[in-house]
Formats: C-alpha cells, structure tokens, sequence
C-alpha cells in the first residue's frame, strides 16, 4: 500500500471528503471494470460499483489495513455481485457483444487478427465457466491481483484459488481445442 | 504453461471503461461527515396502555390470588381448630363411658359367680341325694344276686324238661334255603356248560379232560363247587390251590370229541341235576337214570323207552 493511500484512507476514516474523493477516484474505474466483466450489463455495473462503494464507505472505519485497500473493495464487490447474482433469475448464457467489439476494432493489446480472434473466443468461454472459477480468474488475470489477495477477496484459502485457476485454465484450453477442431464432414 | 497462449491472453484482456457521469454519482455517494456512524435512533414509540400498566396489573392479579387463597386457607384452619375441639369433647365422653362399662363388667362377672356358686349348691346337694340312694341299693344287692340265681335256675329247669319232651320246632326256613341252593347250583352247571363249550370251540370241538383243563374259560374256580355240599370242603383260595378230586361235581364226557348234544357233560351228585352237551341243565326226577353208550352217559326218563344212539 503506497504512503499516500495510507494517509488517505486514515483520512477518510476521520471524515475528510476529499480524501475519500481522492481514494474514488483511484479505485472505482478498475471495480467498475471487474463488475462490468462479471455482470455484462453497463447499466447493472454501473449499479453494482455505486452499491460497493456505498458498502465501502460504511465499512471503512472497520477497516484495519490488514490487506490492500483495493483487495478488500475486490472483496466487497465480490458480494456486492453475490447478492445481485442471487436475487436475478437464472437466464441461459449468451456472449457478450463487449468482448467482440473489443476484438473487432479500436486499438487492441493483440499482435494480428488470429490471436485477436483466440482472445474473443476465450473471454466467452471464460464468461461460461463456473461461478467459483470465473471469478477467480477475473480477480486473478483481469484485475491483476496475487493468488493471495484472490484468496483474501474471495474468503478462500490460497490453494483453493490455486485449483480453481488449475481446473478453469484446463477447462479453456480443452473448449478452445473443441472450437479449433475441424467440423465432422456429414 | 510458457508456452500456452491462454494466461498471457487472460492478463491481457481489455478494460471496459466507465460511464462519464459514474465518478459524479459515487462522489455524491460520499458521506459527508465521518463514515460508519449510526443514524441518530429515532424516539421509540411509546408503548400501548395495557403494555406499560401490565407488570402492575400481573403483580396485583397475583396478589389478589394469595390473599385469596390465604383466606381460603384461614377458613378451613378455623374449621379444623373446631372440629379438633369437638372432636376431644367426644373423646372426653368416651373414656367416660368407657370406665362406666368396665364397672359393669366387673359387676356382671361377680354376678355370674354368685350365680355359679348357687348352682355348686345346687349339684352338691343332688349328688348327695344320689349317693344316699345308691348307698340304700348297695345294701339290697347281695339279696338281688340270689334271686337272679334263684331265677336262672328256675329257668334252667324248664328248657331242660321242654327239651326232654320234644317239643322244639324245625326250622321254618329251612325249605327255601334248601330251595335256593338248588337254583344255585343249577347257575354253576350253567356256567360249566358254557365254559366246556367255549372250551370246545378253542380246542377243535373237543372238550375238556378235566375241570382244570377249562380253568381259562370259568369265570371262577369256586363255581365246581355246589353250594350244598357237606361242611369241610370249602373252596380255596386261588386256582392254584384247587385239585381236580376236590371238585363236587362229576364230569362225564372228558375229552369227548364232537360228541351229541343230548349227551351229559357233568353231574351234581347232591341235586342229582346235569347239564348237556348243548348247555341244558336237566334236573333228573325220580325214576329217572343215566345209561352210557359208546362211551358217554345220556338220560333216561321214567316214563319214555330207552333211547338208542
């Protein structure tokens, strides 16, 4: 945890607005992110990260700075999501457009169209593992946080975090191999 | 893992960005003083009537119950006390009549003796009138012994002259006894009949030597003897105990085989009465006699011509 964000979080434990818009500002757009990625409605996300942050504000004097700043708002919005995933009906899995606007124009991380094209087909298959291991790979992968913080956001033990990511991992190199191979010639 | 495309695709998976106006709301959403403080707790609301009167009113029910249930509990300890009271008065009474009937007793008791000693009198005073007069029949016994002599000997004197006359009478039930003996014996040549014959059917009609030879047909060993017989020659005890030569009666067809009907199979000598081959007792009248032919007796009547075989 950086000196600064320290500082700013004593602050806004005492009640300094500013510090608290500071700590916003630093935080809300990865948090929005990950529950963009998870809930794949900008609308429900941008609901979502406005309940976790009213959460965060009302459990920040209990905060005792035992992990980072950013892992315990993970942990938080990873309820936050819980709850909102309980309360809607089961709907069957659909892609997310997102994904393949992502990979079909604008700037893009891939090199050519071919792993730009692998890159859409994972994230949807991503989107379709199981709850426990996609949210595992989301804190750990698209959020960057350790195998730790995972652990400590997701209320689990490392090595859980650890099988998890090893099953989902195996279970997308598998899917992809399905989609890569060949149509069965009628 | 290295060379595996997926994780290094994972990390590099694109951000979605936020809405414009989001970083607005969530400021807005900033509490304004220190966060996590609990709203001020509104006035609670002042409870019902019955609620805030009920501790007093549960209190005073159950006081009101103990004050009843004491005064209940005083009245009957009241009742008790009196009928306790009543009850040593009775008791009182009791001991009193109690002492008056021992009194009583021990009056009637002396009473009963008194009465007792009366009637003590009463025995002494007929027993000794007893023995006066068995002391007066003590002094006329020796005279009565010698007129019970005098009088045996008068008596004495007069059986020996009736007997000396001859004048006791026969016995008058001699006839019927004589009688009876008779139908007697004719039931014990029955029996013997029957016996032979049974005797004859187990033993290919051949009859029996001797009397004892049918001794497990007879029903019993005392019927080979006639009930007049002379005096001496009782029966014995069991079978075994019993000779052919003490038998009274007669058998006349011994061992005969398949012989006539009409042939005599055994005699009274007494009654002079026989029985036949076919089981018929016959008693023979006078003038009447047995003839033997080809070895065994038959009978022959007075008045019909001697029949032959």
């Amino acid at each position: 945890m950086a000196p600064d964000e320290a500082q700013l979080i004593t602050q806004a434990q005492a009640g300094n607005r500013a510090a608290a818009t500071t700590l916003l500002g630093l935080h809300y757009a990865r948090l929005y992110a990950y529950l963009r990625r998870l809930c794949g409605s900008d609308t429900e996300a941008a609901d979502l990260t406005q309940q976790t942050f009213l959460r965060v504000w009302a459990a920040l004097p209990s905060y005792a700075a035992r992990s980072r700043f950013s892992t315990w708002a993970h942990g938080i919005a990873c309820h936050v999501f819980l709850d909102w995933r309980r309360r809607q009906a089961p709907a069957p899995w659909q892609p997310d457009a997102w994904w393949n606007a992502q990979a079909d124009d604008g700037p893009s991380p891939f090199e050519d169209a071919a792993q730009r094209d692998l890159a859409c087909q994972l994230y949807q298959e991503v989107d379709r593992l199981e709850d426990d291991q996609r949210q595992a790979v989301h804190l750990h992968y698209y959020q960057g946080l350790s195998l730790a913080e995972t652990a400590e956001a997701l209320g689990v033990a490392e090595s859980t975090v650890k099988h998890r990511l090893r099953q989902a991992i195996a279970r997308l190199r598998a899917r992809l191999a399905e989609r890569a191979a060949p149509a069965p010639t009628p | 893992m290295n060379e595996d495309p997926i994780e290094p695709l994972l990390r590099k998976a694109p951000q979605p960005a936020p809405p414009p106006d989001l970083r607005d709301t969530l400021e807005k959403d900033i509490p304004p003083g220190p966060p996590g403080l609990p709203a001020p707790a509104a006035p609670a609301a002042r409870p019902p009537f019955w609620r805030r009167w009920l501790p007093t009113l549960a209190y005073g029910c159950v006081l009101l119950g103990c004050l009843a249930v004491l005064g209940v509990q005083t009245v009957q300890l009241l009742e008790l006390r009196r009928e306790r009271a009543r009850l040593r008065e009775i008791q009182a009474r009791i001991e009193t009549m109690r002492e008056r009937q021992e009194a009583l007793q021990k009056e009637t008791a002396r009473a009963r003796s008194l009465d007792q000693l009366k009637k003590d009198e009463a025995e002494a005073q007929r027993l000794r009138q007893e023995i006066a007069r068995l002391s007066e029949l003590a002094q006329a016994l020796p005279n009565l012994r010698a007129e019970e002599q005098r009088l045996q000997a008068a008596a004495s004197n007069r059986l020996a002259q009736a007997a000396a006359a001859g004048a006791l009478e026969p016995d008058p039930f001699a006839e019927e006894k004589e009688k009876a003996m008779r139908i007697a014996c004719i039931n014990h040549l029955k029996h013997i009949g029957l016996a032979a014959r049974l005797y004859a059917d187990d033993h290919n009609q051949v009859f029996p030597a001797t009397f004892l030879a049918a001794s497990n047909t007879l029903g019993s060993h005392k019927i080979l003897f006639c009930p007049a017989r002379p005096s001496g020659t009782e029966p014995p005890a069991q079978w075994q105990d019993l000779r052919e030569s003490e038998v009274t009666y007669e058998l006349l067809a011994p061992g005969a085989a398949n012989p006539d009907p009409q042939a005599v199979l055994a005699r009274c000598p007494i009654h002079n009465s026989v029985v036949l081959v076919d089981g018929s007792v016959q008693v023979l009248p006078p003038g009447a006699r047995l003839v033997e032919s080809n070895g065994l007796k038959r009978i022959v009547w007075p008045t019909q011509p001697e029949r032959t075989p």
